[in-house]
């Protein structure tokens, strides 16, 4: 690795410490467990619906928060890659055309059910992107709803009231993949301790009470050296974390019990399709197409008077945001097992992505996905938490979510994660009075992540 | 010329000039004739009649319930551009309450034995039990829109949430008192006399049988809506919410105190859906489903007669538009019954954006 790609590596690692935090926490989680029953796999397998549908809430972000669609039909392009999956590893015999594709090899299924969610996100926005509005929305939710009705009538492909049962792809259950993950687990840990160590023999020798010193940190990181203080604290952190991996993969690579797999990898897949769709969305938003799909959200006509085709540039969008829902679809699949038209297809995923996006803040790239994890988690776990406290009163707890989402508004009037943003100015003013500086936010996340997970694991065990 | 004079001329001329009354003079005209020509002739009926004649009064029975019930979504979502969400479950809150209110009434008029007419005690009842309804819900809207919405206006999303939220509030409390939706409870089995003044049917001869309450249903409907026709055309407070649709802020800059009348709005439309919930009962029940079924419809027919902009009347053609295909489809083409409404709203978007009546 030659000087100049690692000061690359050091320079992006320093600048975007929080993400990685976050991150590499997340990759480390399922690392802890090697246990057949624990609360940690509940944990996971409760972590990875959210990752779904956090996908799938960030594609409806991506219309209606950069865009300005409000698109009703996102449950077609939900639904259309949840049944392309569930098509292709089903053990139902399907009629002709369909089952051509039983039993692609999972990359290759993943490849198409997107490469499908793009094609039918650009025959919705070719049908109704001419629209503006509720003309827009409507439009999508009419196709949507025939779709619906299609599957809904149609019980030889899609199983009827009782559902189509979807196999686990072999893929899942291999101890390969979990390794690959494993491993690809350790690269994302040692850059986090790269980045941790890098911060230490950077940050703490400055007087943290001195701004001036501490803002010259970041001209500082990109002088980048390797001194041996810093490698040999990052050897130990390695031999830490290596140690911790390694016995729990050697404790799981040679069983026969190969469910035991399903949940990490499965939390993995979901894990990884989320950062790389969060990615992309962070570099879609700030290359030039993004700006351009922002200014139609603002005003349509004057981009149109600056030679923009924004017919065009709408239907991309949508076809994106199929894609992006439609992967959200194929990792559902196999997570719920059993698809009907109602949890593949119903009207109400659309309005639940409405609402995850609107918790978290509208065009806030992550808080789509802090408002699925508020309100999946509590969806799921608000009944025991309240027949704990309340004994009796479990059957309230839609009332609570109603409530809270009231108190949301209340606080939050622009999503949790959008009234912060507005109010990030005098956080951060807060944050310096109390010698908090922006380097040092991701020992903060940390704390955070780790508070949230504590609460988490507790509600859950 | 004397008052007296110059309020008859003035009823005269109305009577003379007003749309609703030469339309209404046309219907009853025409309804009087198809009966009088029945009257004379014997026709057989055949299947085809019989189906045809009962998706009629079934299909504008329905679409006056529609309308009932939407017209207060529409001048909620018209003049404060609110997506009033929770307008399902004020349509079902409604009928659960017109039904309990009906019940207690009922009661509370035999123990007093202050009318011994059966018939009498009905009819007082669930004129108590509509108005009684109306006004709860015009208190919980005009309530929900004081402590809460009222701040955020030309915040959608903020708006959405809340609605929502209040959707989820209202119809899991209405399911924890009333029960889950596969218990429909209905006003004639439940109450002590067994007995309701509109029950029964009209039975025009070899199968082509009536619900008393439908006919009713149409034309309360059609007089409600040339009452609506009236006060938005007549009225102070109804020209100013027809203006606040069409330019809110001008409205404001004339002097109007729009606050009051957004709240005096959300109000009548709470009051709207309440007394479309009470209305709703004799004839398909009470169920704590109908909030999300009939909210759909509601979006459906907003925006069929014309959302941005739109006017009164489009909502009400709407309605029938939705009401009467969804019926006739449920007598001659059952397999498409449940999206034929979504086939209607495409066919009418794609070739008026802004719906029957608003503006794209």
């Amino acid at each position: 690795m030659s000087y100049l790609t690692l000061s690359k590596i050091d320079k992006y690692l320093s600048k975007n410490r929080v993400f990685i935090t976050v991150v590499a926490f997340l990759y480390f989680l399922p690392l802890l467990t090697a246990a057949e029953t624990s609360s940690l796999r509940t944990l996971l397998h409760t972590l990875t619906l959210i990752f779904t549908f956090g996908i799938l809430a960030m594609s409806f972000d991506l219309q209606l928060g950069r865009s300005g669609l409000l698109n009703f039909g996102q449950a077609l392009l939900f639904g259309v890659g949840a049944y392309m999956f569930a098509f292709i590893f089903t053990n139902k015999a399907m009629p002709f055309p369909i089952s051509l594709i039983s039993g692609l090899p999972y990359p290759f299924a993943l490849f198409l059910t997107i490469l499908v969610g793009i094609f039918v996100g650009a025959v919705m926005g070719a049908t109704t992107d001419r629209l503006r509005g509720t003309g827009f929305a409507f439009i999508a939710l009419a196709i949507a709803m025939l779709v619906f009705e299609f599957f809904k009538t149609n019980s030889d492909i899609s199983g009827g009231e009782t559902g189509l049962r979807v196999e686990i792809p072999p893929l899942i259950k291999n101890q390969f993949t979990y390794l690959i993950f494993a491993i690809f687990a350790l690269l994302v840990i040692i850059a986090f301790i790269f980045m941790v160590v890098q911060y230490i023999s950077t940050r703490l020798p400055v007087n943290p009470f001195d701004y001036q010193k501490v803002n010259e940190i970041t001209e500082k990181a990109e002088k980048f050296e390797l001194t041996s203080r810093k490698i040999g604290l990052m050897i130990l952190g390695l031999i830490i974390v290596g140690l911790v991996v390694a016995s729990n993969v050697f404790s799981l690579f040679f069983t026969s019990k190969r469910y035991l797999f399903t949940i990490p990898v499965q939390y993995y897949l979901a894990l990884t399709s989320m950062v790389v769709v969060y990615l992309f969305i962070q570099r879609l938003s700030i290359s030039p197409f993004g700006r351009v799909i922002t200014a139609i959200a603002q005003n349509e006509e004057r981009v149109q008077a600056l030679g923009y085709n924004t017919y065009r540039y709408k239907i991309i969008t949508v076809a994106i945001a199929g894609g992006i829902a439609a992967l959200s679809g194929a990792l559902f699949s196999p997570y719920i097992r059993t698809l009907d038209p109602h949890t593949g297809l119903g009207v109400e995923i659309a309005i639940d992505a409405m609402i995850y996006t609107i918790v978290g803040g509208l065009g806030t790239l992550i808080g789509p996905f802090l408002g699925t994890g508020v309100v999946v988690f509590s969806e799921l776990r608000l009944v025991d938490l309240i027949e704990n406290i309340f004994p009796g009163f479990g059957e309230w707890w839609l009332v609570v979510l109603g409530v809270l989402y009231i108190i949301i508004v209340l606080f939050f009037p622009y999503g949790i994660v959008g009234s912060l943003q507005r109010r990030s100015r005098s956080l951060k003013e807060t944050g310096r009075q109390l010698f908090i500086y922006e380097h040092d936010y991701w020992i903060f996340a940390l704390i955070g992540t780790f508070l949230v997970f504590f609460i988490m694991f507790a509600m859950v065990s | 010329m004397s008052i007296e004079t110059s309020i008859y001329q003035k009823i005269k001329k109305f009577i003379l000039t007003s749309r609703i009354v030469k339309i209404l003079t046309l219907v009853i005209i025409l309804i009087l004739s198809i009966y009088w020509a029945y009257s004379q002739i014997e026709i057989s009926v055949d299947a085809f009649t019989l189906k045809f004649g009962r998706s009629i009064i079934d299909g504008l029975a329905y679409s006056m319930l529609l309308f009932l019930m939407v017209s207060g979504f529409f001048v909620i979502f018209g003049l404060c551009d609110v997506i009033n969400f929770a307008h399902g479950a004020f349509f079902m809150l409604g009928g659960f309450i017109g039904y309990e209110i009906y019940l207690a009434s009922e009661i509370y008029l035999l123990d007093t034995a202050f009318l011994n007419n059966n018939f009498f005690v009905s009819l007082l009842a669930f004129f108590i039990a509509c108005i009684g309804t109306a006004s709860i819900l015009a208190v919980i809207g005009g309530g929900i829109e004081v402590f809460t919405i009222k701040k955020y206006y030309g915040n959608v999303t903020s708006q959405i949430l809340l609605t929502i939220g209040f959707m989820f509030i209202i119809a899991k409390l209405a399911e924890i008192i009333w029960g889950a939706p596969f218990q429909t409870f209905f006003l004639d089995s439940s109450s002590q006399l067994n007995y309701f003044f509109l029950g029964g049917v009209i039975n025009l001869g070899t199968g082509l049988v009536f619900e008393v309450y439908q006919i009713f249903l149409i034309i309360f409907g059609f007089l409600f809506a040339g009452g609506m026709f009236l006060v938005f055309q007549k009225t102070r407070v109804g020209l100013q919410i027809q203006a606040g649709i069409e330019d809110a802020e001008m409205v404001e800059a004339l002097g109007i105190n729009i606050t009051r009348l957004f709240t005096l709005v959300f109000m009548v439309g709470a009051a709207l859906a309440g007394l479309a919930g009470v209305i709703l009962v004799p004839w398909l029940g009470a169920n704590t489903g109908h909030g999300t079924t009939y909210l759909i419809f509601a979006f459906v027919i907003v925006v069929v007669g014309g959302a941005h902009y739109g006017r009164f009347e489009g909502t009400f053609f709407g309605a029938l538009i939705v009401g009467m295909s969804i019926k006739f489809c449920e007598y001659f083409f059952p397999d498409i019954s449940s999206i034929i409404v979504f086939i209607i709203m495409s066919v009418i978007l794609v070739f008026k954006p802004g719906g029957l009546t608003g503006e794209h």
